[in-house]
Formats: structure tokens, C-alpha cells, sequence
């Protein structure tokens, strides 16, 4: 099996549905002439042409306007923010008219837009480039929210996406393009709301998504040492949530630490939390744990960094402390 | 016209299943209201039952000998002789079907989170009759005091907590020893499936097998009674902190007295009747003696309500004799007689054993018992065992001298009765016995 880099995984993804369906096309900063400030849309201009690959002037909140408009008249628009930070311009667009139309209007327009980028914190961007944005926009009804952890998630999961009728955030991260991993030739789709375990266990259930899951292997093989076996579960998709495969996991290990890149309150942790604590009370032998970003903007110093983020450290001991070890 | 269903009633507070004893009547036989149809076993003692209602029994639905739980169908009339009933009989057995699957449904249930609504039992259609006991439960006595735990603070994981029930291991009788505080999953995980439910049968290992064919064993089932015994004997023994004393009484004065009164005709004394009274006063002097462990507070009884333990083909009962500091000899032994003729052919009513204050257990006719300690009768704070009576030699002024001695062993709970409040009961105690002229006042 061809083993590629995430963003080689998104390219094959964008490649694939535009050739399939000829209402797909790109748009955003730096997609067209520059091939992607990440790399993800490489080459795509060439194969296409300017119709379908557009690049846009600095001004989120205009074109992800054009992307809605787009696709209420029968369009689907892939929507490239440079990072999700910037969507912060857009995001009336977003939330009033991409995640509402299809109420609004008692059901005569749906919005198959997908908007893509990279989430979280990169290398030392500081606090204004370093949102995570999964539970913003999680928040809200009629949007979906996607977050893939490894090439063959992002490829299979942004196909699913841009055939999907509703508005998806799909977010992705600057530390994970670069990640390898195997991807098979064949066409897949990975169904919305579809978790994975990403890998087997016994003692602990760790809830992990995008970034977080490389720190959870990481965290695994610490607490393997010490005979804690992790069990490790990505949602894949954030919303809607694949609560039921968490729920069974627990239900073996009875230990649930869940941990995300971004702050707690309010935050992905305490709702996965809160819907285990309903579904497998009777089968919790520690309060959930969450492990998640400091309560302080993001510095820029990178000591200062490392320390408000959550590390391979803070998980080995959010699962110790389930554990009730020292 | 329709059927009457009749279920099994709940004839005390704690009775939860009941066993048909025999059934009075048969099937076929005009019921009418106020008859005795059934004697039922419950946890303690065999009431009769009268029917509330009239009509033909029609049908026995828990043959004689067979245990049910409290409101299930035991049998069903109907007022004609030859009317149908089989439809409303089904229809009532389908109602109590559906209720035990809902309760099994949510004891093993791990996905659903709602609590499921159980059906109503079928109002409609056939009338629900009542009974009421023949002997009427005293409704002015008190719940009886159930055991509390002196734990009632351990908190347990939910986890942990339902790994216990699973695998039967007593909580109480289990360390939290990964926190501290609270029973966790890895406290349990290694113990095996019932432990600290029944210490006393589990083997040593130490015991000698003999080499020969193995016989089958008897397994015998369990009657009412034993299970009650047992439950309440692993509440007196998990967790409760407990310490013994022993001491010799003489008994030659007592002997002597017992003698001469029992020479008056129509007066029978027993040493029995005499440590109850000399227990009653001592206790009426140390009142702290006189209570229950209740787990928030200690209850002191201001009646001295001795519980006296006598044994019955089916096990073991404690009727009680009420106030017994007040009573004479002779009246105590009456109400002994009286409550031990009760309890043996089963007719002791619920006041008659529950509620007691103090518990004698007295093996002294059984001569080989030298001594022996007691298991508390839970929630009271102390039982006194007393053993048999044997001749033993005395020193007195350099010459010997020929006693009669019975040893006396009180068991204590120690989060009520401190070592030396028990040790001045039992000053007492001896110096009553050894003075029996101050009983017979």
C-alpha cells in the first residue's frame, strides 16, 4: 500500500471528487498560482484550470459569502481558509447563513460546502494564530465538524465531506501535512460520525483527535511500560459525535481521559464527558479527566508554549490519575 | 363476574418471599370470607392467613412447599363454581412475566441510561384480592431496627460498585486501599467472586482429609429461617469491631435458692430465669450497656427488653421477655416458657421477637460447654454467653473447697461499650449472681 503525506492524502481526496463531479471547485488564498499555502491543492490548477481552482483577495468573509451562495444555487464549493483563524472573519457567514440556510428556508436550499484548513497551534504562531476551533464550532446546529488524524482518515473522511449536502468544517493541522501513512490505491469513503480505534486496550480509554492522537501513541507506549494498557479512541469526527464507540470502550475499561489541544471550558472534553457520565455512570471507577490547553492565551515563547499546551506528559498523568496511581 | 387473583401478601415489614407451609383448603372449595386458606412461612415465623374474599378456589397457582416473592399469584378464585378464569389467570401471570423482565432487563442492562417505566400490573380485568394475617401484625411497633453500617461514609466508584454486586463481595468487609477513602475497581479486582459474605465457611486448608470413596453430600436448602439467620450473622461479624470478656460465677447460693423456691408448689425456677433478672438489673444499673449501634448515633433503650436466644428445629429465634428489671422470677419464668412453647411450634407474633435490647445465649444445658462467645444479634451492643456449670475446686483460708462454676462471656461492640464500662456490667453481673437473695426481692 502507497504510503503518503496527509496532504497528499487531502490532494488524491480534491483530485478524485472533481473528476467525479464536475459542480466541485476550489476556492481561497494562495490555491491556484501558488499551489496551497500548505501544499494541499498542488497541482490541481494545472489538471482543472482557473474555472475551478480560484484564488481569492485577502477577505474570508466574501468568499466563504461567494462559497454559500455557490452552493444554494447547486455548486459545492471547497473552501480553503489559510488557517481557521482567519475564519474568525467569516464567521457570520458561517454560522448565520452556511449552518441556517436549510432552516431558514423551510428546506428549499442546502449548503454542500466544505471549509477546510489548518487548526490549532503551529510552531510558535502565538495566541491570534493558534485557535482550535472544533468546539466554536461545534457549537452550533446544522454545522458538521470533522478533524482526521492520519492520511487514510483525511482522504477517505474529505471525500465524504464534499459529498455530504450540509456545511462541514473540516479541520486539519499544520503538524500533521508532513505525517505519513498508508493509503490504498482503491476509492474509500469514511462515513461522518464514524470514530476509530486507533489502537486496542484494556485499563484506560483516551479520547483523542487530530494532533492529539500522535501524542496519545506516544503517551500509550510511556503507559504500556508501566502495564497500563490505553485503549485510544479518535472520533474522527467531532459532530456528530461517534459517542456510542466511546461509550462502549469505557464500558470495558471503566477509565475515560480525554484530551484536545484546546481549553477546557465548554470545551470537546466536557461534552464527551457529560455524555459518558449519562450513558456509563454505573461503569465509571474515576471521574472522567480531561486534558486539554492552559486557561491563558498561547504565548509565544516557546518554553511558555510547550508548557500551555497539552503534552505527551499531561496525558500519562490524566490516565495515572484515573488509575489512582502516583 | 370475573376472577379474584390472589397474591402472596407481605405479612411483616421486612417480609420480602414467603413459602406456602400448607395450603387449608383445595381446590374446588367454597371460600368463604374470615377462613384460615393457607399457613405461610416468612422470614421468621408461620402465619395463618383468612381470605378478605368469597368464591370458589379454582386453582393453587405455588403449590405447598414452594417460596414466591411478595405479590406474586398464588391462586385465584371465582364466584361461580364453574365460571372461566383461565384467561384472566394468564393475563395476570403475563403482567408479572413482563415485570420480572423489565427487572431483569435493567439489572443486566449496560446500554440504557432512561429508567424504563414498569407496567403497571394488570388493574384492569381481574380484582387483586387482599389478605390479612390471622395474627395481626402490632401495628404500633416500630420497624425493627435493620443493621447499619458503621461504613455508611466509605464512598465506592460506581464501577467498583457494580463489579461488587456482580461477584457478591461485600463491600463493607473491603479496604480502600488505592485512595484512602473510596473503594475503587482495583480494590475488588482480585478478590474472589462472595468474599467477606460468609468467612465462616470458607476452609483453612489445614482441615485432615481421610483416604477413603467419596459419598455423595446432602445438600440441604435453605428454609426462611436459615437464610435470615445467616444474613444477620454476616452483619454482626462484617466490620464490627468487637471484644469478649470472660468471668466465673459461683453458683452454690443460687443453686440453694433455686432449690428451696422450686420446693413451693406450683413454682419452677430455672438458673435462666435468674441470670435474665440478674442481667435486667445489671443493665437497669450500667443503662449504657442497654443500646444499638445506629450508625449516625448510639440509641439507648430505656426499657430492658431481654432477647433470649432458643433453639427450634428450624434454627434459631430470640423472643424476647419486655422490661424484664420489673418482673419477678416467677413471671419471667412464665413469659420464657411461654415464648419458647411459641416459638417452636412457629406462632410467635413480630413483637414477640423483634426489638429486643439484650441478647442471653445460654448453652448451659449442653454440660460439655466450658465456655463460649457469642455473635451479636445485631443492632444490639452486647450478648451475653453463658455456658455450662461445672464442679471445680477453691482455695478458701488454706482449705478446699468444693464450687459449682458457670463462665460468662459478653461480646461487646466496641463503638458503643468500652472495655471497662463491660468490665463493671460484669462486676455486677457476678456479684447479683453470687448474691441471688438480692433477685428474689
Amino acid at each position: 500500500m502507497p504510503v503518503i503525506e496527509y496532504r497528499t492524502a487531502l490532494n488524491q481526496a480534491l483530485e478524485e471528487e472533481m473528476l467525479r463531479d464536475g459542480k466541485v471547485f476550489i476556492m481561497g488564498e494562495e490555491v491556484a498560482e501558488y499551489n496551497g499555502a500548505y501544499k494541499v491543492t498542488k497541482g490541481l490548477l494545472d489538471k482543472f484550470g482557473p474555472e475551478r481552482v480560484k484564488d481569492t483577495p485577502i477577505t474570508e468573509s466574501g468568499f466563504t459569502g461567494l462559497g454559500v451562495g455557490a452552493a444554494m444555487m447547486g455548486l459545492r464549493p471547497v473552501v480553503e481558509y489559510m488557517s481557521w483563524n482567519f475564519s474568525l472573519v467569516a464567521i457570520d457567514q458561517i454560522i448565520s447563513n452556511a449552518a441556517k440556510m436549510y432552516y431558514m428556508t423551510g428546506g428549499q436550499f442546502n449548503v454542500p460546502m466544505v471549509m477546510r484548513g489548518a487548526n490549532g497551534a503551529a510552531a510558535q504562531v502565538s495566541s491570534q494564530h493558534s485557535h482550535n476551533l472544533e468546539s466554536f464550532y461545534a457549537h452550533i446546529p446544522g454545522l458538521i465538524v470533522m478533524a482526521p488524524a492520519t492520511p487514510y482518515d483525511a482522504k477517505g473522511m474529505l471525500k465524504a465531506a464534499i459529498r455530504d449536502n450540509n456545511p462541514v468544517i473540516f479541520l486539519e493541522n499544520e503538524f500533521l501535512y508532513g505525517m505519513t501513512g498508508e493509503v490504498p490505491e482503491e476509492e474509500y469513503i469514511i462515513p461522518i460520525g464514524k470514530g476509530d480505534i486507533k489502537r486496542e486496550g484494556t485499563d484506560v480509554t483516551l479520547v483523542a483527535h487530530l494532533r492529539q492522537v500522535i501524542l496519545a501513541q506516544e503517551a500509550a507506549d510511556i503507559l504500556a511500560k508501566e502495564g497500563i494498557s490505553v485503549e485510544i479512541v479518535d472520533p474522527r469526527t467531532i459532530k456528530p459525535l461517534d459517542i456510542d464507540l466511546i461509550a462502549e470502550s469505557v464500558r470495558k475499561t471503566k477509565r475515560l481521559v480525554v484530551t484536545e489541544e484546546g481549553h477546557s471550558f465548554c470545551g470537546f472534553g466536557s461534552e464527551v464527558a457529560t455524555q459518558i457520565h449519562d450513558l456509563c455512570f454505573d461503569d465509571l471507577d474515576h471521574p472522567v479527566v480531561r486534558v486539554s490547553q492552559n486557561e491563558n492565551p498561547l504565548p509565544y515563547a516557546k518554553n511558555l508554549e510547550a508548557e500551555s499546551l497539552p503534552s505527551v506528559e499531561k496525558i500519562v498523568a490524566g490516565v495515572r490519575k484515573v488509575m489512582y496511581r502516583k | 363476574m370475573s376472577a379474584i387473583i390472589i397474591q402472596l401478601p407481605s405479612l411483616s415489614p421486612t417480609m420480602e418471599v414467603g413459602t406456602i407451609a400448607e395450603w387449608k383448603v383445595k381446590e374446588g372449595d367454597l371460600i368463604e370470607e374470615g377462613m384460615v386458606i393457607a399457613s405461610i412461612a416468612t422470614d421468621k415465623s408461620t402465619v395463618d392467613y383468612e381470605s378478605l374474599d368469597e368464591g370458589y378456589l379454582r386453582k393453587i397457582v405455588l403449590p405447598e412447599g414452594d417460596e414466591a416473592v411478595v405479590g406474586k399469584v398464588i391462586a385465584v378464585f371465582t364466584e361461580e363454581a364453574d365460571e372461566e378464569f383461565e384467561a384472566e389467570l394468564d393475563e395476570a401471570l403475563a403482567a408479572e412475566t413482563a415485570i420480572e423482565e423489565v427487572v431483569e432487563e435493567e439489572d443486566s442492562s449496560e446500554e440504557s441510561s432512561a429508567p424504563k417505566a414498569k407496567p403497571a400490573p394488570a388493574a384492569a380485568g381481574p380484582v387483586m384480592a387482599s389478605f390479612v394475617p390471622a395474627v395481626d401484625p402490632p401495628k404500633s411497633v416500630a420497624p425493627p431496627i435493620g443493621f447499619v453500617s458503621d461504613k455508611t461514609d466509605v464512598k465506592v466508584s460506581p464501577a467498583a460498585k457494580k463489579l461488587a454486586e456482580k461477584r457478591k463481595i461485600n463491600l463493607s468487609a473491603v479496604e480502600p486501599k488505592t485512595t484512602g477513602s473510596r473503594i475503587v475497581m482495583e480494590d475488588i479486582e482480585n478478590l474472589p467472586n462472595g468474599y467477606g459474605m460468609n468467612e465462616g465457611q470458607k476452609g483453612s486448608g489445614l482441615v485432615g482429609y481421610v483416604n477413603r470413596a467419596p459419598e455423595p453430600a446432602a445438600d440441604v436448602n435453605l428454609s426462611q429461617m436459615r437464610k435470615a439467620i445467616t444474613d444477620r450473622m454476616i452483619q454482626a461479624s462484617a466490620g464490627v469491631p468487637v471484644f469478649y470478656l470472660t468471668t466465673a460465677v459461683e453458683m452454690d447460693k443460687m443453686l440453694d435458692i433455686r432449690q428451696q423456691l422450686n420446693s413451693m408448689e406450683d413454682t419452677r425456677i430455672s438458673i435462666n430465669d435468674f441470670i435474665v433478672k440478674a442481667v435486667a438489673l445489671s443493665l437497669r444499673q450500667h443503662p449504657e450497656m442497654n443500646a444499638a449501634y445506629q450508625g449516625e448515633y448510639i440509641r439507648q433503650f430505656n426499657d430492658v427488653d431481654i432477647s433470649v436466644a432458643v433453639s427450634i428445629p428450624d434454627g434459631l429465634i430470640t423472643p424476647i421477655v419486655r422490661s424484664a428489671d420489673t418482673k419477678g422470677l416467677a413471671a419471667i419464668g412464665k413469659d420464657v416458657r411461654q415464648l419458647v412453647g411459641k416459638a417452636k411450634s412457629g406462632a410467635l407474633s413480630l413483637d414477640e421477637y423483634q426489638g429486643g435490647s439484650f441478647t442471653i445465649s445460654n448453652l448451659g444445658m449442653f454440660g460439655a460447654v466450658e465456655t463460649f462467645t457469642a455473635i451479636l444479634n445485631p443492632p444490639q451492643a452486647a450478648i451475653l454467653a453463658v455456658a455450662g456449670t461445672s464442679k471445680q475446686v477453691k482455695l478458701v483460708n488454706g482449705e478446699v473447697k468444693e464450687v459449682s462454676i458457670c463462665k460468662l462471656t459478653i461480646t461487646c461492640d466496641h463503638r458503643v461499650v468500652d472495655g471497662a464500662l463491660a468490665a463493671e456490667f460484669m462486676n455486677t453481673l457476678k456479684n447479683y449472681l453470687e448474691t441471688p437473695v438480692k433477685l428474689v426481692l
